[in-house]
C-alpha cells in the first residue's frame, strides 16, 4: 500500500508536474487546489497522510493558515511549506519552524525536494 | 481636474507664488522701498514654502514608486519560481524517458513567462494582489 501525500497547490501546471513526480516516486498523492479544498478532505485521509506539501500564497485559505489548522488536528504530521513569494526568513515571520515542519523555496531541485521530505522523516512505502 | 493640477503642479505652484510676490505690496497699500521690502520679504517665504511643497511632493512620488516596485516584485517572484518550478521538475524528468515528461509542459510554462512579462501592467499586479489577498499583503506591510 502506497504512502498518502497530500499536495495542496493552487498552480494547476506546479501541481500536475509535482503530483506526477511525487506519484513516480511511489506515493499516493491527494491533490488540492487551495488551502479549503485540503481542509474540506475527508478525516480518514490526513490519518493514512505520511505528510502534507503545500505552497503558501493560495487564495482564501493560505498555507501558513492550513499548516496552523492541520498542527491542531494532527500535531505529528509532518508539513513541507513551499513558496516562490517568501523566502525562508520571512516565511515564518521569524518564528521557527516546528521539528514536524520544513519550508522549500520555488524553483527548488530534485535533491532539495528529497532532500527536505527525508529530514522530515517521510518516504513512499 | 485634479489630475491635470497634480500633473502640474510645479507650474500652478510657481504662478500661485509670482501673483503672491506682486500682489503682497499693494494689498498692504505700500510703495517705494517699503513695497520693495515687503516684496522681498514675501518673495523669501514663497521660495521657503515652495521648496517645502516640492520636497513632499517628490518625497511622496518617491514612496509611490518604491511600492510599485515591491509590488510587481512580489508578483513576478511569485509567478516566474512557480513557472521555474515547472521547468526544473519538467528538466529533471526528460532526462529519464521512463517518466513521460514532455517538452511540451516545458514550452508551455517558458510561454507563461513570456506572456507574464508580456502582460505586465498595474491592472495585472492589483488583480494578483486582490486574488491573493491578506497572504501578500501582510508581507508588503
Amino acid at each position: 500500500m502506497s504512502a498518502v501525500l497530500v499536495l495542496v497547490e493552487d498552480d494547476d501546471a506546479v501541481r500536475y508536474a509535482l503530483g506526477k513526480k511525487l506519484t513516480r516516486a511511489g506515493f499516493e498523492v491527494v491533490e488540492a487546489p487551495d488551502g479549503r479544498a485540503a481542509l474540506s478532505l475527508p478525516e480518514e485521509t490526513y490519518a493514512r497522510a505520511v505528510a502534507v506539501v503545500t505552497d503558501i500564497v493560495m487564495p482564501g485559505v493560505d498555507g501558513r493558515a492550513l499548516g496552523a489548522a492541520l498542527r491542531g488536528r494532527f500535531p505529528q504530521l509532518p508539513i513541507l511549506y513551499m513558496s516562490g513569494f517568501f523566502d525562508p526568513t520571512r516565511f515564518a515571520g521569524g518564528a521557527a519552524l516546528a521539528s514536524t515542519e520544513r519550508f522549500l523555496a520555488k524553483p527548488f531541485t530534485d535533491e532539495e525536494l528529497w532532500s527536505a521530505l527525508e529530514e522530515l522523516g517521510v518516504r513512499a512505502a | 481636474m485634479r489630475r491635470t493640477f497634480v500633473d502640474n503642479v510645479e507650474l500652478w505652484l510657481s504662478g500661485a507664488g509670482i501673483a503672491v510676490i506682486l500682489l503682497a505690496p499693494r494689498v498692504a497699500h505700500a510703495s517705494g522701498d517699503e513695497a520693495w521690502r515687503i516684496g522681498a520679504i514675501v518673495a523669501a517665504s514663497v521660495g521657503v514654502l515652495h521648496g517645502f511643497i516640492f520636497w513632499v511632493v517628490r518625497r511622496r512620488q518617491r514612496m509611490i514608486r518604491a511600492e510599485v516596485i515591491s509590488e510587481l516584485r512580489g508578483m513576478l517572484r511569485d509567478r516566474v519560481n512557480n513557472n521555474l518550478t515547472v521547468l526544473s521538475i519538467g528538466l529533471s524528468d526528460v532526462k529519464h524517458p521512463e517518466s513521460g515528461a514532455s517538452l511540451e509542459e516545458l514550452h508551455q510554462a517558458i510561454d507563461r513567462i513570456a506572456e507574464l512579462v508580456g502582460t505586465l501592467s498595474d491592472e495585472s499586479v492589483q488583480s494578483w494582489k486582490r486574488h491573493y489577498g491578506e497572504v501578500v499583503a501582510k508581507e508588503e506591510r
